[in-house]
């Protein structure tokens, strides 16, 4: 014998050997795979059976919808749609058995050929089965796994019971599962309706669906329809004509402002609270109704006005929409509107892009209110002191002295110095110095202790600057504190959610309206009198410029380096905040170096809102209390106007304060209307 | 018997794998093949066999771990409204505020028509009820017609009870005291229980006879305030055998506890006077000499409520 052949002969039983030795190792992995493989429910359609927590708007809208499925029969479902998925996914689906042996020959072919290139071969049953029971890990023994549990799959149920299930849990992105859901949520249609074009362009999404979301890469998503509908005509599924057309075709998407759940940093505040009430497995598997204090029309003006102010100021700032993808880059803004005799929050805008930033910041962010927070001041000033808003200060440069620590010298906004003014024309012009002699004069202690009966929650520092806003706070917490001005010192907490129901429908919680009274009522009526004239003549006069006309009153906050612009205010049923600033300690400044102060930055917003919020509303006047007086004052002497003398300025008095004014008060009872002016 | 050799040459080989055993096992083979592309009869046996063993495999992977958090979270809401539900049914059920408030933990509440309320409070004593809000204010509300359910929330310090429209809005709300709801249980408590065993009347227990001779020496005006109601006392079967009067006045009220035996078994049936009648009272059974007038009890102030 030659020596090759011996080396053959060694190479043939060595190799028979090695035959032996594979299919035993594969005959024992086998069984080894098999004992923990999953076992499969019974029936299939137990994958959709979990009810989906449903979170509603106040107005019965069904807003959200967590966990579950909406599940529709393969009847229900566009024949384009079943062709489309079928055809990219697993065009031999109707002849295997759970594998598709000729593409995994293809696979297997590619994936040791082409170094660098990955070709999968996953049926649709498989990738069913790896969805139902397995993670995302790439190992050879998940994948056997896999194909062992889609055999089983094929083995026990029809095709059409397979292609239910999968069609009925597969991901679309945007938060959509399922066909019918992710109908609704990119086409605004059910999923039978779906026409060609529409049906190819969904049928492309599973395979990469943040890649392909046609709401943030529309032609990236048209690429891979075009690869859809070309896989399509290849498989004979339509005609190459049909093709053509689709491609042509115009995809009527449903507005980006629909896609995402509406109001989308809203119902993470809602989220945020069912979890920590309930658990996180609650909130997601056991099919709670939830009743929220939702505007979905308010949410949507409040979006529109908090998007075209950005705009605006993004013109002011001279910023590019280039800039655009990186959060840093562009202002930021948030929004709260809560109904001032409930504490309802009706509307709540978190950030200029819930999709490219989730970070609330009319609930998470803390930021100084600057002047925002004088309310409280000339609150605490008016309880404690006896002060009135006819007091006469002197608006001149002020040094605090602070124990231990360098003096405290605020400055005006200006820079200049008016000299003698009313206390109402001081908190209207937002005059640092009077503010800064009124804490030193009332206290901290009181300054805090209005803001926190208000409903500020947040830490307050114990220092005089306080009273200027120097303490952060959230636009939830200024929207609620000013409510409680906007009710003559009633204090609602804020809430977001009314009720929460099991899926039966019994009641879990349901929420009680209680309220307490927190301010003596003539005083807060006296400081929103005062809030009335910032915007009739003060820092917010650019709210009556912009035509909101209904009586209102609010405050305009800015803190030094023009890091936030706030804009507070209210009508007698609507309390809402606005902040505006950048996320990272940026200041708001135009090119030419000049800083965006509340009146500019966040009013503009308020204004918009609150045009929209209110349109056809009635005239609502403040309720005026039976002792307040209206009285005409001389703005820097705080005497009475007479009438053949200079033009005076309207206060609220309380009766007791009127006296005070000698030689004339000429005094008016409030009109029986209520009418405060 | 042939022996088995080895082939010794490549021809050999050849002529072995070309002969009719090896053919018919390729031709095997290649039908198996061909048969497996064609009909998947691996993939048939593969799948038969694992539904054959599925209910012997564990229920593992996200569907079932998705599963059993439904369940578990299926089953804590199933809890969570239950509970609530045996609060609601044991609120609708009980005859008076004390039961409900004895059933409920701190932070609990529990939801009563405005209807169950109205009537709760008037099986309530009448300086307590007074006390917590004025019968007049609840006859203005009823009669607006706002009010339509009422909650009742224990907190530590006593209940809330909140009264409100059927949009859940507050239309009043007051609190009712640890110490007036300790008053309140008292009463619950008394049915079965001697005039001893109740906190208040230590020193303060007479016989009855001296009771009600004491009682007949009072003008009408002073006998009607202490017993506003004599004919509760005459619906009593069985007979008074002693009279205690509790140190405590609650909005001008003082408990009388008469205590009733009928055969072996005795309980106290509780009603209120006004104190300053009270007081009379006590002044003429401790032989004091009574001052003159209502409204001057020296009651007032022992327990201020």
């Amino acid at each position: 014998m030659t020596a090759w052949l011996r080396r053959l002969r060694i190479a043939f039983y060595l190799g028979l050997l090695l035959l032996g030795l594979a299919v035993a190792g594969l005959w024992i992995f086998f069984f080894v795979t098999l004992r923990d493989l999953p076992q499969v429910p019974e029936p299939l359609s137990r994958i959709i059976e979990t009810p989906p927590t449903e979170i509603y708007a106040a107005s019965g809208e069904r807003i959200m919808l967590i966990g579950g499925r909406e599940a529709v029969a393969l009847n229900r479902v566009s024949p384009f749609f079943i062709q489309a998925v079928i055809a990219t996914e697993d065009h031999r689906f109707w002849d295997h058995r759970g594998i598709d042996k000729l593409r995994l020959v293809k696979a297997f072919w590619v994936n040791l050929l082409r170094t660098g290139r990955v070709e999968g071969a996953s049926t649709i049953t498989q990738q069913l089965a790896k969805n139902l029971f397995f993670t995302f890990q790439r190992t050879y023994q998940r994948k056997l796994r896999e194909l062992l549990v889609a055999l089983q799959i094929e083995a026990r149920y029809s095709k059409n019971e397979i292609l239910e299930a999968y069609l009925n849990q597969i991901a679309f992105g945007v938060g959509a599962h399922g066909v019918e859901q992710a109908s609704q949520v990119f086409f605004g249609k059910p999923a039978l309706q779906l026409n060609l074009a529409e049906a190819a362009l969904l049928a492309g999404l599973p395979k990469s669906p943040t890649r392909y979301n046609p709401f943030r890469n529309f032609e990236r998503a048209k690429e891979r329809q075009k690869v859809v509908l070309s896989r399509m005509a290849a498989v004979g599924s339509i005609t190459t004509e049909e093709a053509a057309l689709a491609r042509q075709a115009r995809l009527n998407l449903r507005p980006p402002g629909r896609t995402e759940p509406a109001g989308s940093y809203f119902l993470d505040l809602v989220l945020k609270d069912l979890e920590e009430r309930y658990g996180t497995d609650v909130v997601h598997h056991a099919g709670l109704k939830v009743f929220t204090t939702f505007d979905p029309q308010l949410q949507a003006w409040a979006a529109e006005s908090v998007q075209s102010g950005l705009e605006r100021l993004d013109q002011i700032l001279k910023i590019p929409a280039a800039a655009g993808g990186d959060p840093n880059a562009h202002p930021q803004a948030a929004l709260v509107a809560i109904e001032a005799h409930s504490g309802a929050v009706r509307a709540l805008i978190g950030g200029r892009d819930y999709g490219e930033t989730e970070y609330n910041r009319a609930v998470q962010s803390n930021r100084l209110p600057g002047s925002g927070f004088k309310p409280f001041l000339y609150y605490a000033a008016f309880e404690k002191t006896g002060l009135h808003p006819a007091s006469v200060f002197v608006d001149r440069k002020v040094t605090i002295p602070i124990p231990g620590q360098p003096p405290w010298a605020p400055r005006n906004f200006s820079g200049d110095y008016d000299g003698p003014m009313i206390l109402k024309r001081a908190l209207s012009h937002s005059v640092n110095s009077i503010a800064a002699q009124l804490v030193e004069r009332t206290g901290v202690p009181p300054v805090i202790d209005a803001a926190r009966r208000c409903g500020i929650k947040s830490p307050l520092a114990r220092v005089p600057s306080v009273a200027l806003g120097t303490s952060g706070v959230s636009p939830l917490e200024m929207a609620s504190a000013f409510a409680t001005l906007a009710t003559g010192g009633i204090q609602h907490d804020p809430f977001w959610i009314r009720r929460v129901e099991d899926s039966a429908g019994r009641i879990l919680e349901e929420r009680i309206m209680s309220s307490r009274r927190a301010l003596d009522a003539s005083i807060a009526f006296q400081v929103v009198d005062m809030l009335r004239a910032v915007l009739d003549e003060g820092t917010g006069n650019v709210i009556r410029q912009l035509g909101f006309h209904l009586p209102a009153a609010g405050k305009t906050g800015t803190t030094d380096e023009f890091n936030d612009a706030w804009f507070t205010g209210f009508t007698p049923t609507l309390s809402v905040s606005v902040w505006v600033g950048f996320d990272r300690g940026m200041s708001l400044r135009d090119p030419q170096g000049r800083g965006i102060t509340g009146g500019r930055g966040a009013a503009p917003i308020w204004a918009e809102f609150m045009r929209k919020a209110t349109e056809g509303e009635p005239q609502r006047e403040f309720a005026v209390p039976s002792d307040i007086r209206f009285v005409q004052v001389l703005p820097t002497t705080g005497q009475p106007a007479l009438p053949w003398g200079p033009r005076g300025v309207e206060v609220a008095l309380r009766a007791s304060q009127v006296p005070s004014l000698a030689p004339f008060s000429g005094g008016r009872e409030p009109s029986p209307t209520g009418g405060g002016q | 018997m042939e022996d088995l050799t080895e082939p010794k040459d490549l021809r050999d080989w050849a002529a072995r794998t070309f002969a009719l055993p090896g053919l018919v096992v390729g031709a095997a083979l290649a039908a198996m093949i061909v048969a497996e592309v064609h009909l998947h009869w691996v993939e048939r046996l593969v799948g038969a066999y694992l539904v054959s063993t599925n209910s012997d495999r564990p229920e593992s992977g996200a569907i079932w771990e998705k599963g059993r958090k439904a369940l578990s979270a299926r089953s804590a809401v199933e809890r969570l409204a239950s509970d609530r539900e045996a609060y609601q049914r044991m609120a609708r059920n009980s005859g008076n505020l004390s039961e409900i408030v004895g059933s409920l933990a701190p932070g609990q509440g529990a939801m009563l028509s405005a209807e169950h309320f109205r009537e709760l409070y008037q099986k309530m004593p009448q300086g307590l009820a007074a006390d917590m809000i004025s019968p007049f204010e609840l006859l203005r509300l009823a009669n607006e017609g706002r009010w339509s359910r009422t909650y009742l929330e224990k907190a530590s310090d006593g209940l809330m009870v909140y009264l409100l429209e059927p949009n859940n809005h507050v239309l009043r709300q007051f609190k009712v005291a640890s110490a007036s709801l300790a008053l309140l249980a008292r009463r619950a408590d008394a049915a079965n229980q001697t005039l001893e065993n109740i906190a208040g009347f230590q020193g303060r227990i007479y016989a009855a006879e001296r009771f009600f001779a004491a009682l007949a020496s009072l003008a009408e005006d002073e006998r009607r305030g202490l017993v506003p109601q004599p004919e509760r006392l005459l619906e009593v079967s069985g007979r008074i055998t002693r009279v205690g009067l509790s140190d405590e006045a609650l909005a001008g009220f003082v408990d009388i506890g008469f205590e009733v035996r009928t055969g072996s078994q005795s309980r106290v049936l509780l009603l209120q006077g006004q104190d300053w009648a009270v007081w009379r009272l006590r002044s003429l059974l401790e032989g004091k000499r009574p001052a003159s007038g209502p409204g001057k009890s020296p009651l007032e102030g022992i327990s201020p409520q």
